[in-house]
This record gives C-alpha cells, structure tokens and sequence, in this order.
C-alpha cells in the first residue's frame, strides 16, 4: 500500500491518502473535504476552521492498545445541540480495523463499529436512564444504561476518514454505558427512516493507548490548531479582564467587576444578561483559580455554582466548585453548608439498581433523597449553557464515605461518585492563587452529612477481635485449671464432743495419715471446732480457693481458716462468716442469707501446707455439718467477666453513639428515623 | 469494572484515635488477664504470719491449741 496523492479540486492543493479504505480526505488548505470515488476526486464542501484545542493527542500519533498497533489519521470536532461539543480521532489499526476514539472532558472511549445487537430498540423508543440488556456476539450479556440522547452535526474535521463526511451533516446519537465496562453509541440520521449504526468499545486511558510520536516527524498538518492554555479576554459588558482557564470547552462566564453572564463561542464573548450584582458580591469560599489536588494532578476551580433545593418549603442551598484539568478533565467539590465532598463524574453503566437503591463498585447505595435542584448563582466559566434557575432531578445515594449522585435533565443522566471529606483536610489539599496550600481556613458543619463516615468505624472489628483472644485464652486456662486442680476434702465432725478447755493437746499419731484431728473447743459460747488437715503440696503461681458448705438452719457460721506451711512457719490467715435464715411473716415465706461459701486466696510460695480451721456457731443451736474442700489453680470466672466488661465498655458506648449518629443523618433523609447506613 | 468505588482513596480512612486508643486498652487488659491467671494472683490478701520456732519444736508443734487465737467474730 502507498499513499495516493490529488489535488484538492477546490483549491489545488496537494492532499494526500495514507490509506486505501479511507474514504475522504480533508485539505489542509482550504479545509475541503476531497472524497474519492470511481470517478475521481471530488469535493463534498468545507469544513469550518479547527477550534483551539487543549486536547493531549494530535494527527498521526501512533499508539498500541495491546499488541496492535494504530495511528490516529483523522479528527472530527463534533457540536452538541445543546452547546458544547467533543472531539474524535479516527484510528487506523495495523490489522486493518478502524476505531473511534472520541474524547469529551477529558475521558476517551474508544469504539468500533459492530453489527446492531438484536434487543436494541428503536432509536425513537430510547430515554435517558433506559436500561438494555443486550447480546452482543462473543461477548458476555450486558445491561446498557442509555446515558444522553442527542442531535449534533461536523464542526471541523482535518486527515482522513472512513466514510462520507458531508460538511454541517446533522445526526442524531445516544450514548450508552455497559455494566461490564463497555461503552456504546448509537448513531442515526435526523429523519426517523434513517438507519442505525452501532458502536461498541469501552474507555480507555492515554497510558493504556501508549502513544508515540510519528515515526515520520510528527504532524505536518498545515491549520493544526494550536494547543491552548489559560487566556484573557474583555468582558465585553465592562471591559474588565476575565482569564479563560479552559478557553476551548467554555461555554458559559460570568464577569467579576459587572457581573455579567457572556456566552462563549470558540472563545469569543457575547453579552446575554447581568446577573444580580447583589448576589454576585457574595464571593465563593475557595477563590477562583485556586489549584486543588486530590490524589491526581492539581485541578483549577474554574467555577463556581450555588444552587438550592426546597423540600417541604424549606430551600437547603450548597455550592458546587468546578475544577478542571486539561487531562484529568472535570471534577467537583461540594460544600453542603460545611460538608464537603470530593465529586467524580461517573459512566452511567458504573452504576446499576440495587434493592436499597443503587449499586456501584460492589457496594450497595441507599436511597438518601430526590429533589429539584435550582441554580442560584453563577461564577466563573462552565463547559455547558448554565442558566440561573436551571433545573434538574437529584437523587442521593449513600454508602458512608461515599455518596452516589443522579442528575436527571434534558435528554441526559449523570452519575456522580462522591466522598466525604473533613474540612481541615481538604484545606490542606487547596493552594489559592498567589497562597500556600492550607491557608483558607474551610467552614466544618457540626451536623451530619448524609455520607458522612462514623468516626470511630472498626470499633466494632477490633472489639470482636480482642474478646475472640480473650476466649482463647480463657479456653486454655479453663482447660488448664480443670487439669491442675487439687481436691482435699476436708470433713471435719463438728458435732463430735469438745475437748475440755485448755486441754492439752495430743500431737497427731501420723499427719499423713490423720486427715483430719480434732483439738479442742475453747469455749461453750459459741461453740467451737478447730481441725488440722494432713500436710498437702500447694504449687507456685497458682490461686487457692477454699470451699464451705454447711448445714446451717436458722444459724450462723464463723469460719477461720490458716495455711500454715510447714517449710517456712509462715501462716496466711483467712475467715468467713456464712449465715442461713428463714421463716413465714404475714404469711409470706422468706430466706436470706447463703450456707455455701467461696473463698479465693491469691498463689502462695510453693510448699508442704496444712489447714487449720476453725468453726463456730451459736451454743444454743445444733452443731451444723461442715464439709471444706481446698483446691488449687481454681479457673476464675469472675476475672473473665471483667476483663469482658471491661472490653466491652467503651465498644457499647461508641454502639449508642453510633445510632445517635445514625439517626442525625437519616433525619434529613427521606427516610427519617431509619437507621440503615454502614459504613464498616 | 472495579469492584472498589473510584473514590479518592476508595473509601480508606484513617483510624480515630478513639479506636486506636481502645486498641491499646484492649490489648493491655488482655496482658492483664493474661498475668493474673499465670501468677494465680487474686484480690483477696490473707493475713501473713509466723508460727514461732518455739512453737514449732514444741509437742504437736503448730497444732497446739495455745498458739491459736480464736474468738467469736459474729453473727445474728
């Protein structure tokens, strides 16, 4: 293959076909556009004058998606209806295929043409927010959301094309947006009768594209536009200086000395009105032209817009700062009386029903609020006709830190991804014109915004997290204790007949073998009991823990206890009082008191022990049964509980604060006193 | 498609310091609990004391009724 050279039949000049199936070529001279045929060269009229242009890509950049290679030999600046308009570059690929790569606000899409899907309704039938499932050949099915339904027409054009570009064509298009990813355009005729084509691709990155520059010495393009930057322009009201920040997609500015609303065209100005200078006197909180970096490439506030919405009477206003840059495109900051969102535009296929409302990135949304939405006030430049008291449908969906954001107008629905931020922090991220980053000091509302996080998320994690150890432990040393214990039974006859006082006192036959050794009772009020247990081993490091029940009746118990170890002499003392009691008064029956006892005593030096215990109750009563068991690495519930508790605490506070929190956000919701948001 | 939102920091958030805070607290009265059961600590203290060397050599040595105090402590 070898390029065709011509003469353009309107003026002479030399254009040039790189490629046997491009259909028109557009002069570089006289912008006519040469189409070829079997009779020749022939020119199908002129295009208009290529806009200056901020877009990143130019004609014959090679570039590769994948293993496949292209070059962009052709472009199309295409107007919108409604004002504004996109660019598209045509790609020829090595393998002999051809893409659209239209780019609109900084994002690409590339296409290419494919057969009309069966299940694609007729043109007239489509609407904004239209779900589609199609079955595409080879490919998974797909939902398609209808996104903007429009008419457009050729602004300008320059290279080559593979179809007949007929100068001022008129068309009418809707984009849609796959859940999978994938993008769509239909295109058709202005008349109803006219066919359909079918475009089928997805968005891509510049990386992705991984373009280079011509091998042959780059654009040659005689009438490229030139790449544009910020420029000044009178107002041609007052004659103040404006800066255009984005002079190629403006198409609305408002003046700061007079307060005028201009149109822009191809960066020319035309007065349309003045706005309400008293309202335009209220300067926005973040100066225009301040740069903001939010994790990308610091964008530019180029506007601007207050807007409001009524609900039930009461109008609830916020402002809405447009950033831009010429690369990352569009984004916006929105201060709803001080809470603020970092605002990302979203494909309308990103987003899909969810029963709660909508889905996006795996995470279900739920249904906040729907409104009208009014514009109030204007300032700074837009890349739409933005009019005062212009109107859309909003709908909210939260997902804390995040919320999702419809807006429904003529012929078109946008999404938006929004996250919340905390004042000071976006502070930091803002550097106003001739400022440091984090001078302006940024208003925080004290109320709860409606995807405001809850500041102490994964509480509830961690505290789980701690008592599942805490268990573990406790396993353990249950197991453990339940290993470890020593029983002595310890059964001492209390009824048996006291010794005489001061009776001397006969040392035990064999203390290993005498468990148990009645002494003496030194008084007859109260009776006494006093018993010696057979030495025994106490280990280090572990808890004892004396056991009494008795069989009290009406009575009471003293219960003096020593552990006296026989290495050392050292005795560590201990009593109890244990009291049982009962009756009938006034024909109710009553008890109080309790004949079972626990006595814990913290580890003592390991050793050989032997328990003195010492048992009294009232002379006139009958000597109760005494039955005494000492037990060691006894496995301690009550230290479990509190350890629980104390874990415990803090998380239920935070719990209730959590739905206080909750309640204060629903509260302006359309669902009030709900309490369905998560952030965790 | 993502299966994250495309936020700005797909929705990671720094920890309050209430939350790292309790993350500290927990942790410390888990240590705790931890020692307590291990030493067989309690909050309970007997009383400590000696049973005299005379005492011990005596006849029945700590058995004897006379080292003893007893004594009535109550009750109803």
């Amino acid at each position: 293959m070898s390029p065709v050279t011509a003469a353009c039949p309107n003026c002479g000049g030399a254009v040039e076909y790189r490629y046997d199936d491009s259909f028109v070529r557009v002069c570089s001279y006289c912008n006519a556009v040469v189409g070829r045929s079997d009779r020749g060269f022939q020119s199908l009229g002129r295009m208009g004058d290529l806009a200056a242009s901020a877009s990143p890509l130019a004609l014959f950049l090679r570039g590769r998606l994948g293993e496949v290679g292209f070059e962009l030999i052709g472009r199309a600046q295409i107007a919108h209806s409604r004002g504004g308009g996109w660019e598209e570059w045509y790609a020829r690929f090595d393998n002999g295929t051809w893409g659209w790569l239209s780019e609109a606000q900084g994002r690409f899409q590339l296409t290419f043409a494919a057969g009309q899907p069966p299940g694609l309704p007729p043109f007239p039938s489509l609407w904004p927010g239209q779900a589609i499932p199609l079955e595409l050949a080879g490919r998974a099915p797909e939902t398609f959301t209808v996104s903007e339904i429009g008419e457009a027409t050729y602004h300008a054009a320059a290279g080559e094309l593979p179809y007949p570009l007929v100068p001022g064509m008129r068309f009418r298009y809707a984009d849609l947006s796959g859940d999978r990813g994938s993008s769509a355009t239909v295109d058709a005729g202005v008349d109803a009768s006219d066919q359909l084509a079918f475009y089928l691709g997805r968005e891509v990155t510049l990386a992705e594209l991984a373009f280079a520059p011509a091998a042959d010495g780059g654009p040659a393009e005689h009438g490229a536009p030139a790449r544009v930057s910020a420029v000044n322009v009178a107002c041609v009201k007052c004659g103040g200086s404006l800066e255009l920040r984005a002079p190629d997609r403006a198409l609305r500015v408002t003046c700061a000395y007079c307060g005028a609303l201009l149109d822009v065209d191809q960066g020319h100005l035309s007065y349309l009105r003045t706005l309400d200078p008293g309202s335009q006197m209220v300067k926005p909180e973040i100066p225009l032209g301040s740069t903001v970096e939010l994790g990308g490439p610091a964008l530019t506030v180029i506007g601007c817009l207050r807007r409001s919405v009524r609900v039930e009477g009461v109008d609830y206003g916020f402002t809405e700062y447009l950033l831009y840059h010429p690369e990352a495109g569009y984004r916006w900051l929105v201060d709803s009386e001080g809470q603020w969102n970092a605002v990302t535009p979203l494909a309308a296929g990103e987003v899909s029903p969810d029963p709660r409302g909508a889905r996006h990135g795996g995470r279900s949304f739920r249904h906040f609020q729907s409104a009208r939405a009014r514009v109030d006030r204007i300032f700074g430049e837009f890349y739409w006709r933005v009019e005062l008291g212009e109107q859309v449908a909003m709908a909210d969906y939260v997902s804390p830190p995040f919320m999702l954001s419809s807006e429904e107008g003529e012929g078109e629905i946008n999404w938006s991804l929004g996250e919340w931020m905390e004042a000071r922090e976006l502070s930091r991220c803002i550097r106003p014109p001739g400022g440091e980053p984090g001078s302006i000091a940024l208003a925080q509302s004290g109320s709860v915004a409606p995807n405001q996080p809850f500041r102490h998320r994964g509480m509830t994690a961690l505290a789980v997290a701690l008592v599942a150890v805490l268990l573990v432990a406790a396993a353990v040393f249950h197991g453990r204790a339940a290993e470890r214990s020593v029983d002595l039974v310890f059964d001492p006859p209390l009824d048996a007949p006291a010794a005489p006082v001061d009776a001397p006192v006969p040392p035990p036959s064999d203390p290993l073998a005498d468990s148990i050794a009645t002494l003496t009772a030194r008084e007859t009020t109260p009776a006494s009991r006093v018993h010696f247990s057979q030495p025994f081993r106490l280990e280090a490091h572990e808890n004892v823990a004396l056991h009494v029940n008795t069989s009290l009746d009406n009575s009471w118990l003293y219960v003096a206890a020593d552990l006296v170890n026989e290495d050392t002499g050292e005795t560590d003392s201990f009593d109890s009082d244990l009291e049982s009691y009962h009756g009938v008064e006034g024909g109710e029956s009553w008890s109080e008191g309790d004949s079972d006892k626990t006595i814990f005593l913290g580890a003592l030096p390991a050793g050989r022990y032997a328990l003195r215990l010492e048992a009294q109750w009232p002379s006139d009563r009958p000597a109760p049964t005494l039955h005494a068991s000492l037990r060691q690495g006894e496995f301690r519930w009550l230290h479990l509980v509190v350890a629980l508790v104390a874990l415990a605490l803090i998380p239920l506070l935070v719990g209730l604060s959590r739905i206080l929190f909750e309640k204060r956000r629903w509260a302006e919701s359309d669902h009030a006193w709900s309490t369905g948001g998560s952030d965790e | 498609m993502s299966e994250r939102p495309a936020g700005r920091r797909g929705g990671r958030r720094p920890t309050s310091r209430l939350v790292k805070g309790y993350g500290v607290f927990g942790a410390a009265v888990i240590g705790l609990y931890l020692l307590v059961e291990l030493t067989g600590w309690e909050p309970a203290r007997a009383a400590r004391g000696v049973v005299p060397a005379s005492v011990r050599q005596s006849p029945g040595g700590y058995r004897s009724f006379h080292f003893w105090h007893g004594g009535f402590h109550g009750g109803k």
